[in-house]
């Protein structure tokens, strides 16, 4: 046999057996291979998703009020566990736990148990390197309020990336971000390969609050100052800037970011409702500002059955004295003289029985159902603010609207809400007499406590008896205590909200809560560095607190 | 020996080709690899950025200051009273006028001499 014939038959020999091999080959990479293409796909290809952090929470002035940051949850998986306690005693260092706490988290009834939560990223990396099987890492995000429980009632609450209540339900859309998808294959150690990612994830901008920080921290420590002092059962601070509306510090006693008081609480505010009468009276022109009213000498039936007691008997009072004096005979009188027409008309034209419409849940709007069918009774009652529910931010509204001009501003919680002037509430020259009744009665009314020296103040005390839940009846001992204004009087730059429930020392407005507007508005001077004003515009600025009976500070 | 060289020169391009085409893969897959060690390292340096930047507000806390300025400096909320306004002094002294600068005053004196 030729040589050359026999190369080609040894050739034919080694090469038979790829033969099969090619026709195999074909097979996988020819006929089956798409089927082959998804199995291995499945095998070696990850598709994750990024985490995308809820947007952080600032104040007006850019500091972090809310911040998401990515933590790291350990959890095992039983069936790939051998000797749990060996990886309880490995784990133990870098958990800084107990082997045993770990071991008895390890019993749980779940296949995967978690073994820790919240786990930093050095830690996380620690465990990983440690490479022991069945032990298992998943990304999330934790929120955290740096300034612990500050603003906690405005805040809210957030978990797994959801909002619960406050501002992080109510702007959950706003705050919540995409995460970003990626694609990635596995090598056989496990390592990631990168291959391709999708760009429509984005983290959302931080959300700015009109809350201030350092303002609300005022308010707060305010509060609490109060609450060991007088020994409230809760209490209320709003600070409001009158040209915008927007609310710079909502504080509450006790605070919880599961509840906003300020929003969702109703009460009966007292006399600090005689100001819609007041308004009212002065607009419709039913009473001159020198007209002297008869006060019945303190007791006044309004009915045979019913009678109004004032705590400082008057005889003749003109509106301005009996803003001073706090009268609820004066001002039933003048409420009569108003009609409930009118009356009606100037308290929904101040807001309330309307949701104010700041954006934060469960807002009530107040009430008073049954209005249409009550005679007169309920029409005085209400003129020196009983009978009727109320929120404190729409009492601070109301306020605002005289700081602001006459001109009722939606309040507003975050930056990026344009001011909005809901409605003219009265003519200028109303507004500028009742500014000058309000500093009449922090001058030589039942506000004294609330004067600065050096400042005018324009304000007005409410004191109301509170509803006992059980009886449904008014408490013989326990009061809810207000004071509202704003400063300066001339150029308010603030309006400012305190109402006290059931404080236990003093229980007036004047005496419980005044002290505390005074304390506010004295350190929010001091922040801003406002300067004296001219002495011409305080006519009265130093007058003594000690000439102001006990009695009359209602 | 034309057609051997011509069979020669397009085994060796597609020897080439398929050099090319590995390498290319190989690069890839290292590409991949360095994008991921990168992304990594990103989150964990985002991750320390986030802490540190908590641990700052935390620090610089309205709360925390007071506390720190009570405890450690004795310090306390300024009283209103003692608070004084160097660029513009109270009202009542600008109205005053003895504050009146000294040459007004020896031109009011003139004046009242002179009539």
């Amino acid at each position: 046999m030729p040589t050359k014939k026999r190369i080609s038959l040894v050739s034919l020999f080694f090469l038979f057996p790829v033969i099969p091999l090619i026709l195999r080959l074909l097979d996988l990479q020819v006929r089956d291979h798409a089927n082959l293409s998804i199995k291995a796909n499945k095998e070696f290809s990850r598709t994750l998703w990024e985490i995308s952090p809820r947007a952080d929470i600032t104040d007006r002035n850019g500091d972090i009020l809310a911040q998401s940051l990515p933590v790291w949850r350990l959890f095992a998986d039983k069936k790939m566990i051998q000797n749990p306690n060996f990886v309880a005693q490995k784990l133990a260092r870098l958990l800084k736990m107990s082997p045993l706490e770990i071991s008895r988290r390890y019993q749980s009834r779940k296949r995967f148990p978690v073994l820790a939560d919240s786990l930093s990223y050095d830690q996380a990396e620690a465990i990983e390197k440690l490479k022991i099987g069945g032990l298992g890492l998943s990304l999330r995000e934790r929120r955290f309020y740096p300034n612990g429980s500050l603003a906690s009632n405005v805040l809210g609450k957030a978990s797994d990336g959801q909002g619960l209540s406050g501002v992080e339900l109510s702007w959950n859309k706003r705050l919540t971000g995409k995460p970003r998808r990626l694609r990635v294959i596995r090598d056989g150690s496990g390592k990631m390969i990168y291959l391709n990612a999708d760009n429509s994830g984005f983290t959302p901008k931080p959300l700015p609050l009109t809350i201030d920080r350092d303002i609300q921290y005022i308010a707060e420590e305010a509060l609490d100052s109060a609450a060991k002092t007088l020994s409230i059962k809760s209490g209320t601070v709003l600070i409001e800037d009158p040209q915008t509306g927007q609310i710079l510090a909502m504080a509450s006693y006790p605070r919880t970011p599961l509840k906003n008081p300020a929003i969702q609480d109703t009460y009966e505010p007292g006399s600090v409702m005689k100001i819609v009468t007041a308004t009212a009276a002065l607009e419709n022109k039913v009473v001159s500002t020198a007209e002297q009213i008869f006060c019945e000498n303190g007791s006044f039936a309004i009915t045979p059955r019913v009678t109004i007691h004032d705590d400082e008997p008057s005889q003749y009072l003109t509106l301005s004295g009996i803003l001073e004096r706090s009268s609820n005979i004066g001002i039933s009188k003048v409420v009569l003289r108003v009609g409930k027409p009118a009356f009606y008309r100037m308290l929904r034209a101040y807001g309330f029985l309307n949701k104010t419409g700041i954006r934060l849940p469960g807002e009530a709007a107040g009430d008073w159902k049954t209005f249409n069918k009550r005679g007169e009774i309920s029409l005085t009652s209400a003129s020196y603010g009983y009978g009727v529910a109320v929120t404190p931010l729409q009492v601070l509204a109301a306020y605002n609207t005289v700081a602001a001009g006459g001109i009722l501003r939606q309040p507003l919680i975050s930056i990026e809400e344009s001011p909005d002037k809901i409605r003219k509430v009265a003519s200028s020259s109303t507004i500028e007499t009742l500014t000058q009744f309000l500093e009449n009665v922090v001058e030589k009314g039942t506000g004294a406590l609330a004067q600065i020296p050096g400042y005018s103040v324009a304000g007005k005390t409410g004191t109301s008896h509170e509803i006992n839940p059980k009886t449904k009846k008014y408490s013989r001992t326990k009061y809810n205590a207000s004071f509202v204004g704003f400063l300066p009087a001339n150029h308010p730059l603030w309006s400012i909200l305190v109402v006290l429930n059931g404080p236990k020392k003093y229980y007036y407005g004047g005496q419980a809560s005044a002290p505390v507007f005074s304390e506010i508005a004295r350190r929010l001077i001091a922040l801003k560095g406002l300067p004296p004003e001219p002495s011409s515009t305080i006519q009265n600025a130093n007058l003594s607190k000690n000439i102001v009976p006990a009695a009359s500070f209602r | 020996m034309n057609k051997k060289f011509i069979s020669g020169k397009l085994l060796f391009l597609a020897a080439l080709g398929i050099l090319l085409i590995a390498w290319e893969r190989i690069e890839a897959t290292e590409l991949g690899y360095r994008v991921e060690e990168g992304r990594k390292s990103l989150e964990a340096l985002e991750s320390q950025a986030s802490i540190l930047e908590k641990n700052l507000e935390t620090a610089s806390s309205p709360e925390t200051l007071s506390r720190l300025a009570g405890e450690k400096l004795q310090m306390i909320p300024a009283p209103l009273k003692s608070i004084k306004f160097m660029d513009s002094p109270p009202p009542q002294e600008v109205a005053s006028f003895q504050n009146f600068p000294s040459h007004f005053w020896r031109k009011l004196k003139f004046w009242r001499r002179s009539t």
